[in-house]
């Protein structure tokens, strides 16, 4: 790749997240554009993952061993076999790290993921398990499942999974907010 | 590169002429976009079109239809992680054939 590999990238399952943030945005009541003129920005994402945590990942679940390689921004575009698609994804890796992926301090877009709600533990004997909220994101160690989005259902299955039956767990999908 | 950008340009102002037609009954035009490569960048980079495109559909929309911009949002979403499953060289890549496995170096 043409970054450093701990360079951070905010990811979404587009199978499943697309429609939480959608929802989060058309269910309740945004606040006026603060620029005249200048459309609302929000940004949505999973999770940040670097290089290494994919490369991390793959390892655990693939037969072979994967790495990670950090090369030039033309050195990554030439091994794309499709002309012109290699310079654009390359320019886009070296935008994403040099400026953002959502663009930076410049690009007045608001983060609707963030850490909302604190951990909320509970403790059974010396089993402890840990979910952390991201304003409708998640995190549940156990499950192993490194990133996700949720509604409060979701969290119940998980619960009920894990063998508990009750849970008081503040929720709140946070589009009004700015980062 | 350039005609899919032009294309993507054109279904832009397609969606935002629509939202326009309908703009008394339309409650929330959400719109999936991404940030201004280019101008962001400082022109630095200026060949990530599928990031210029949707931009210039915003800025479209800003400029020909102010009544609109109250009703509009734009959502920026993450990186798909799906690229990762089909998109070379996204994925993971054989370097060496099978019969130059005990030749493989890892980084």
């Amino acid at each position: 790749m043409p970054n450093p590999i701990d360079m951070p990238v905010p990811f979404i399952d587009p199978n499943r997240d697309p429609a939480i943030f959608v929802k989060a945005l058309s269910s309740q009541t945004l606040p006026a554009p603060t620029s005249q003129g200048k459309v609302r920005k929000y940004a949505g994402y999973a999770n940040y993952t670097t290089h290494r945590e994919w490369v991390d990942f793959l390892n655990k679940r693939f037969p072979h061993e994967v790495y990670f390689e950090e090369t030039s921004l033309q050195d990554w575009a030439d091994k794309v076999p499709i002309p012109g698609v290699g310079l654009e994804l390359g320019e886009m890796w070296k935008y994403v790290e040099e400026v953002g992926y959502f663009g930076g301090d410049k690009g007045g877009t608001r983060i609707i993921t963030e850490v909302r709600t604190a951990k909320t533990q509970m403790g059974l004997a010396t089993d402890i398990v840990t979910v952390e909220v991201r304003g409708g994101a998640y995190k549940d160690r156990r499950l192993g499942q490194e990133s996700g989005l949720v509604d409060s259902r979701r969290i119940e299955q998980i619960l009920c999974y894990l063998g508990y039956s009750e849970l008081q767990l503040e929720y709140e999908v946070m589009a009004a907010k700015g980062p | 590169m350039e005609e899919a950008y032009r294309l993507e340009k054109i279904q832009g102002k397609n969606l935002v002429h629509a939202v326009a037609a309908n703009k008394e009954t339309i409650e929330l035009f959400i719109f999936s976009g991404l940030s201004a490569a280019t101008k962001l960048s400082g022109e630095k980079f200026k060949n990530i079109y599928h990031f210029d495109a949707k931009a210039e559909t915003i800025d479209y929309l800003e400029s020909a239809f102010p009544e609109l911009v109250s009703k509009t949002v734009e959502l920026q979403l993450g990186m798909f992680a799906t690229n990762t499953q089909r998109l070379t060289p996204l994925m993971p890549t054989k370097v060496c054939s099978p019969w130059s496995v005990s030749s493989l170096v890892a980084h």
